[in-house]
C-alpha cells in the first residue's frame, strides 16, 4: 500500500512482498513451448488440408461416377417418355394447318 | 516492447521457437497474476499455460497499436482466471493456500495467523476488487494498463483498488493489540 500507511501496513507489505516473490517452476517454458508446438503442428495440419477442401478425392471418384450416370440416365428415359407422350401438332386437324386432299384427276400436273 | 512486436513478426512468419523468448520474458508475471488470483495449486500451473497457447492461437489477432503485449496477455490471463473462478469459486476457497506453503521461511518472522487473515480476505474479495488488487498491488501495474484490462474507465479501477485495500485492512484489525475488537477463533476466520 502506498497510502494511508499505519500500524497495519508492516505485515500488510510483508504480505505483499511474499505474494510478490512468486517464481513459476524451472519446468515453465518448457511446458509451455511443448504445448505451443503441439498447437502449432495442429494448426498447420489444419492449414494444408484447406487446400484439398472442395476437390476431388479418389475417395469420391465412384460417388461422382454414380452422379453422373443416374443423370444422363434420368435425362434420357425422360426423352423417350416426352417422345412417346408428347403431343405431335403437324398431324393435327384442329390445328387448321394440314393441306385438303385433292383427287388426282384434279391435279394439276401441267408441266408448264 | 519493440523487441516484443519483433519476437512476434518472427513467430507470426513460422518461426515457432522464437516464443520462447516472449515466454521467458513475462512467464513470472503471467505466472503471479495466475497464482496470487486462483490460488489453487493444481489448477495454476495448467492455467498459466493455457494463457500462453491462447497467446499463441491468437498472436495474429494482436494489435500493438491497442496496447502493450505485456497487457494484451494479462488480459487474456485475467479472462481465464475469471471464467475458472466462476466455474470453481467453491472449490478454490476450500482448497490450501500454496503461496503460503511456497513462502514458508518468513512465516518465522511474521504471524501466519496474519497471513491467513489476509490471504482469506483476498478470497472473498469480489472477483473485480481482486484482479484490480492483484494488478496494482502485486504485479504493480500503472492503473491506465489495468483500467484497459479490466475493460473499465480509470475511475472504477481507483475505487476497487481502494475497496479492496479497506476490506484486506479491515481483516487485520482485530489482530492488533490496540484493536477496538478481540481476535476471533480460528474457526470463525472467513466470517465477515
Amino acid at each position: 500500500m502506498n497510502e494511508q500507511r499505519d500500524r497495519h501496513d508492516d505485515p500488510l507489505e510483508m504480505w505483499l512482498a511474499a505474494k510478490r516473490d512468486v517464481s513459476p517452476p524451472d519446468t515453465f517454458v518448457g511446458d509451455v513451448m511443448s504445448a505451443v508446438e503441439r498447437a502449432a503442428k495442429s494448426k498447420g495440419e489444419t492449414t494444408n488440408a484447406a487446400p484439398l477442401r472442395g476437390c476431388l478425392s479418389a475417395q469420391n471418384v465412384s460417388y461422382v461416377v454414380a452422379t453422373a450416370a443416374a443423370v444422363v440416365c434420368v435425362v434420357r428415359v425422360y426423352g423417350v417418355v416426352h417422345v412417346l407422350l408428347g403431343p405431335t401438332p403437324e398431324y393435327s386437324v384442329a390445328s387448321g394447318e394440314t393441306n385438303p386432299e385433292v383427287p388426282n384427276d384434279k391435279r394439276d400436273v401441267s408441266r408448264s | 516492447m519493440h523487441d516484443d512486436e519483433r519476437i512476434i513478426s518472427q513467430v507470426l512468419s513460422g518461426d515457432t521457437a522464437a516464443y520462447r523468448l516472449l515466454v521467458s520474458r513475462h512467464e513470472r508475471s503471467v505466472f503471479g497474476f495466475v497464482t496470487n488470483l486462483v490460488r489453487n495449486a493444481a489448477d495454476m500451473d495448467d492455467l498459466a499455460q493455457e494463457v500462453f497457447v491462447a497467446a499463441f492461437t491468437h498472436l495474429d489477432s494482436f494489435n500493438p497499436k491497442r496496447a502493450k503485449f505485456s497487457t494484451w496477455l494479462l488480459t487474456i490471463a485475467r479472462n481465464r482466471c475469471c471464467n475458472f473462478l466462476k466455474r470453481r469459486s467453491q472449490t478454490t476457497r476450500e482448497l490450501g493456500d500454496p503461496v503460503s506453503d511456497a513462502v514458508s521461511p518468513a512465516m518465522d518472522v511474521v504471524d501466519s495467523e496474519t497471513w491467513s487473515r489476509l490471504d482469506a480476505a483476498l478470497d472473498r474479495l469480489s472477483l473485480e476488487q481482486r484482479t484490480a488488487f492483484v494488478l496494482a498491488e502485486i504485479q504493480d501495474m500503472p492503473l491506465a494498463e489495468i483500467a484497459v484490462i479490466e475493460g473499465v474507465p480509470l475511475g472504477t479501477v481507483k475505487s476497487r483498488l481502494s475497496r479492496a485495500k479497506e476490506n484486506l485492512r479491515h481483516a487485520l484489525k482485530d489482530l492488533q493489540p490496540g484493536g477496538a475488537e478481540s481476535p476471533q477463533p480460528a474457526s470463525q476466520r472467513g466470517a465477515r
